[in-house]
């Protein structure tokens, strides 16, 4: 089948089917949207992280191209000045955490932000793999907010302790 | 699933994809090429997840300095590329993409496979050359020592 789509509209058409699941999966998940920009394939939630119920957390959605990017914002500004001698030790835990759990991986973004994030090819965008995601996102989060950053602004923190940790 | 289903649904797209390849110890090895530089990719299944990596060189003999500026570079790949992640075990380099066996089609292993070797490349583009930078240092210093 020829396609009568050119390569802008397929991208839009792509987004606006990403969109209209994202919505629906975040509605049978019953998860509290706070903005959604449709034309860019955007949402925000605010969700409560496992174990903090008191604290509400921004997960935001990204539809961009053919991918969905759903994240949390751990740190920012993220500098390498700030962790002092234990740096490479503290990059090092992250990249090592990482190899262990498929559902999320963390990443320095170019405005120097620490965050943790997950990917989703459309195609493969289904509620399972969704939710999948979503969690293991949040998860990360929590983990690190309530298990690593207390440590590491003591600055205290080596890869073993991180890995022993999680 | 069984984990012979999803082995075999993964053989199959590796025919359909004229990739090489060898079936060892419940581990699929694949040949692959990026410019010059020969690697194998590996596929394994674990769970509900099929992870498909490359492995990277060592940082173990990286003086403190270039370390860091390696491991950031790979976070910061981490937050620009989609699907390939950089990580490290055991002082080692890895790239990898990892497949939920739910979302298990023949579209989706297509791009979670090739986002490796992209990978690949991207690591050879962007981070080698900070740990060739000390090597060549090295060498200038040891020149200048000779001297």
């Amino acid at each position: 089948m020829v396609s009568l789509l050119s390569g802008g509209d397929i991208r839009a058409e792509f987004r606006s089917v990403a969109m209209e699941k994202l919505l629906l999966y975040l509605k049978v998940m019953k998860k509290r949207i706070i903005a959604i920009d449709e034309t860019n394939g955007r949402i925000d939630i605010s969700d409560n992280p496992p174990d903090m119920p008191d604290v509400d957390v921004k997960v935001g959605i990204r539809v961009i191209d053919s991918w969905i990017r759903i994240f949390c914002l751990i740190k920012a500004p993220f500098t390498i000045e700030e962790l002092g001698p234990s740096a490479a030790d503290v990059l090092f835990g992250l990249l090592r955490l990482q190899d262990d759990y498929a559902e999320f991986n963390f990443g320095i973004s170019r405005n120097n932000e620490l965050v943790v994030k997950a990917d989703i090819y459309i195609p493969a965008l289904t509620l399972d793999v969704f939710m999948e995601e979503y969690y293991g996102v949040l998860n990360a989060y929590a983990k690190f907010m309530t298990k690593i950053l207390p440590i590491l602004k003591e600055g205290k923190m080596g890869w073993r302790e991180m890995m022993d940790i999680w | 699933m069984t984990p012979q289903f999803i082995r075999n649904m993964i053989l199959n797209y590796l025919n359909l994809m004229d990739k090489e390849y060898a079936y060892e110890g419940g581990v699929i090895k694949v040949k692959e090429k990026v410019g010059d530089v020969s690697f194998t990719v590996y596929i394994k299944f674990s769970g509900k997840w099929v992870q498909v990596f490359a492995v990277g060189p060592s940082i173990s003999d990286l003086d403190k300095e270039t370390k860091l500026k390696v491991l950031e570079k790979l976070l910061e790949l981490n937050a620009t590329t989609f699907e390939v992640k950089y990580s490290v075990q055991d002082d080692t380099i890895i790239m990898s993409a990892e497949s939920n066996i739910y979302a298990l089609t023949f579209d989706n292993f297509y791009l979670e496979y090739g986002s490796v070797p992209f990978g690949y490349k991207q690591l050879i583009a962007e981070v080698l050359p900070i740990m060739s930078k000390q090597k060549t240092e090295e060498q200038g210093s040891e020149s200048n020592n000779q001297q």
